[in-house]
């Protein structure tokens, strides 16, 4: 790209003798500086809120200190080399107000792609019922009112949605706050008592999660972000300041990516909080394309393993026998082959050798997708019926089935399923005619289809829906003193195919199927548009 | 929308193939044999005399009948009728069994004119059953029929209709008089402009007949 561009500005040089209108005018630009200009650039706004105006916020400590030491490193040469940090820590600058101006700001100034945007925060947060009812994360600002929380403060989704307008695919947003009651957080009773009723974990919301943004927080939900007077800082900020210093480097790049410093932190904010704070991050659309913090990619790292799923959240990952890490996290590992596996207790999730190289970064998260498993076949059985009275009184009557189906996940698109089934069902029945008396009769009928399905998948779960078409054939054999013989029809079937199955083993799962179908069947000559329905449940192996 | 579900409809209708038939499940079979009948003896379906048979040269017979309830009519012989009830189920079959059948009753038939019009033509029928007798043709005036009430019927053109129950008592005769009302000029009731008079009378515009 770059010698492109130069010998492009060579080309044109020629023309600089041209006296005709619109010539061009010779500027003087090497490489290096071209290259320069289409680099990214890095820009930071950071802010601390050591006081709210309001006394029943207690003041923090460290909060104008963590902005300022977080801004000496990012615009140190060595390590940052921000272009443009702003603190912002006066009470007129962290107004709720202030805070919004200064992110749409920031959002406004990162116009490309490649910028890095970093927004730091280090203050108390609250949580608090906005308008509708929905309990929020609020950063306090210097104005908020302790009673007024969500007139007052400022949402922590808004500064995703904020940042959100920028033209950068690289943002990182860094909140040192929490939202548990404790430490850095203080909350209305009323919340607190809300909280404390709440079992297991606290769930994520879904407005954190921002479009190419990287959100990293000092503590998970529900649990405390803390202060600490040896090292003068928050601790998460104080770790993550240490990683920005080129510690982080875990590959040996030359650079601190954003879920570098990130696992630095957590690590030894785990470590030092003896388990207390559990620093979070919420990725997404990252991919490959790490969001360098500090530093510089000088040469190719060391090949990375890393997972921030939640799904993955807890997985040990195991390398070559030995435990390296819990996830969410990564690990930098030599060149190679190794032998890789995520277990949780007794569970192992992946079990795989790995040839890595120098550079690779490897998302455990897409490595489990591709070894688990994809294709369910089924054992089932169910029944089948025709939607109207008639129908089952005078054609066939709900009868059971049994059969086979095979279920393939994943087929081109993450949420796309494909699925077959075929399931005959034969017995004797007997129809109900209007002209009176029961006529028994036998009768076989095979059902044959495929389905194309949209799925939902969660832990254990998956839903699916879609379109299908299947082929009916039906016979019936009568007996009877006066009449023999055998009547058959056949007939394509459109429909509708709701489903889902309940995973209970990594390879075993239960299915439940349910089908609607149309169908044209010629009844005494004459052509019916009939419906149909079936209901399958199954057991099924996946692999 | 509304193109689409009828393309779809004919989609499938075209790709149907086969079907399947209940019409045959709801005719069934009354069997049965009858003694001491010969060819002229009929088995068939009270109030539907087109539903009949005679039975073969062993006196056994098979009809082909709509499933449900009837009653079957077997007039065997001058000496022997039977009216039995019987349920037909679909596609199966009703058997009567050995029908010896018992005395009928006899209903004897009498049309009269009201002013010697002239019965030359005209009939009479036992509604439902098989039986009817013609005047023009030669025979026995009389219906031998299992026990039972019936609607009879006398017809005679220019002269109108009579409809009246006569019941059938086993081993007995009872006697049915058809006395048809004056002629009135209207359609079918024109009288001897239409029948003709008895000899030695004169047809009148009124429809009657003088001497």
């Amino acid at each position: 790209m770059v010698c492109g561009v130069a010998l492009s500005l060579a080309a044109c040089a020629h023309l600089e003798t041209s006296t005709e209108k619109g010539g061009v005018v010779t500027v003087s630009a090497t490489p290096g500086a071209v290259g320069r200009a289409f680099a990214g650039r890095r820009l930071a706004l950071i802010i601390g809120v050591n006081q709210v105006a309001d006394e029943r916020f207690r003041p923090l400590r460290f909060a104008h200190k963590d902005a300022f030491d977080l801004a000496t490193v990012l615009q140190d040469r060595a390590y940052g080399n921000y272009d443009s940090v702003t603190v912002l820590t006066s009470p007129e600058q962290t107004t709720r107000d202030a805070l919004r101006a200064a992110v749409s700001k920031l959002a406004a100034e990162a116009t490309r792609p490649e910028d890095v945007v970093v927004l730091y925060v280090s203050a108390h947060g609250t949580l608090a019922r906005d308008a509708r009812g929905n309990l929020r994360r609020y950063l306090v600002s210097s104005d908020a009112n302790f009673r007024k929380v969500s007139e007052t403060a400022l949402p922590i989704d808004e500064l995703t949605s904020l940042l959100d307008a920028s033209g950068s695919r690289r943002r990182v947003i860094v909140l040192a706050t929490c939202h548990s009651g404790s430490g850095k957080s203080l909350l209305p009773s009323e919340v607190e008592a809300e909280i404390a009723s709440m079992k297991g974990p606290m769930m994520r919301p879904l407005e954190e999660a921002s479009r190419a943004s990287i959100v990293l927080s000092a503590s998970d939900w529900g649990e405390t972000a803390r202060e600490d007077e040896t090292l003068q800082n928050d601790i998460y900020t104080h770790f993550l300041i240490e990683a920005l210093s080129g510690t982080g480097d875990r590959n040996g790049d030359g650079a601190v990516t954003a879920t570098e410093a990130h696992d630095y932190a957590r690590r030894r904010t785990w470590v030092f909080s003896e388990g207390r704070q559990r620093p979070s991050a919420e990725i997404l659309e990252v991919g490959a394309d790490p969001v360098v913090l500090s530093g510089a990619i000088r040469r190719s790292g060391q090949p990375e393993l890393y997972s921030y799923a939640p799904r993955l959240d807890g997985f040990t990952l195991r390398i070559d026998g030995e435990t390296r890490t819990d996830l969410p996290g990564g690990v930098a590992l030599p060149a190679g082959g190794h032998h890789v596996e995520l277990t949780k207790g007794e569970e192992i999730l992946l079990k795989d050798d790995l040839s890595l190289e120098t550079g690779q970064r490897l998302d455990l998260e897409q490595l489990v997708e591709r070894h688990e498993p994809s294709t369910a076949v089924s054992l089932i059985g169910g029944a089948f019926s025709f939607l109207d009275a008639k129908s089952r009184a005078e054609v066939l009557p709900p009868s059971a089935s049994v059969g086979v189906s095979i279920r393939a996940d994943h087929v081109l698109l993450k949420r796309v399923a494909l699925e077959a089934d075929f399931s005959a069902f034969g017995g004797s029945q007997t129809l109900q005619l209007a002209t009176g008396g029961a006529i028994p009769f036998s009768y076989t009928s095979i059902l044959a289809g495929g389905s194309a399905l949209v799925s939902w998948d969660w832990k254990l779960i998956s839903l699916w829906a879609g379109p299908r078409v299947a082929g009916l054939w039906v016979q019936r054999s009568f007996n009877l003193q006066a009449y023999q013989g055998n009547q058959s029809a056949f007939s394509i079937t459109p429909g509708l195919h709701l489903g889902g199955a309940v995973r209970f083993t990594t390879h075993w799962e239960l299915s439940v199927n349910l089908q609607t179908m149309l169908t044209v069947l010629t009844l005494d000559g004459k052509s019916q548009l009939l419906g149909f329905a079936g209901g399958w449940a199954g057991v099924g192996y996946r692999y | 929308m509304r193109a689409i579900l009828p393309a779809v409809v004919c989609g499938l209708a075209l790709s149907a193939c086969g079907g399947l038939e209940n019409e045959p499940l709801g005719y069934g079979l009354i069997r049965g044999a009858l003694v001491g009948g010969s060819s002229s003896s009929t088995v068939s379906v009270y109030g539907s005399p087109d539903l009949i048979v005679s039975p073969d040269s062993t006196g056994h017979f098979s009809l082909r009948v709509p499933v449900g309830q009837m009653d079957v009519l077997a007039l065997i012989s001058s000496t022997a009728a039977a009216r039995i009830p019987v349920q037909v189920p679909g596609g199966g079959v009703a058997d009567l069994g050995t029908q010896i059948g018992a005395p009928p009753g006899v209903l004897e038939l009498e049309l009269k004119a009201p002013s010697h019009q002239a019965l030359t033509k005209g009939s009479v029928k036992a509604e439902g059953t098989p039986l009817s007798i013609r005047l023009e043709e030669a025979g026995e005036w009389v219906f031998r029929l299992p026990v039972g009430c019936y609607q009879v019927q006398g017809s005679v053109p220019g002269l109108g209709t009579i409809s009246t129950q006569g019941c059938a008592v086993e081993g007995h005769h009872s006697e049915i008089e058809f006395r048809f009302p004056e002629p009135d000029g209207s359609a079918g009731r024109e009288g001897c402009a239409v029948t003709g008079c008895d000899p030695g009378y004169v047809c009148q515009a009124s429809g009657a007949c003088i001497l």
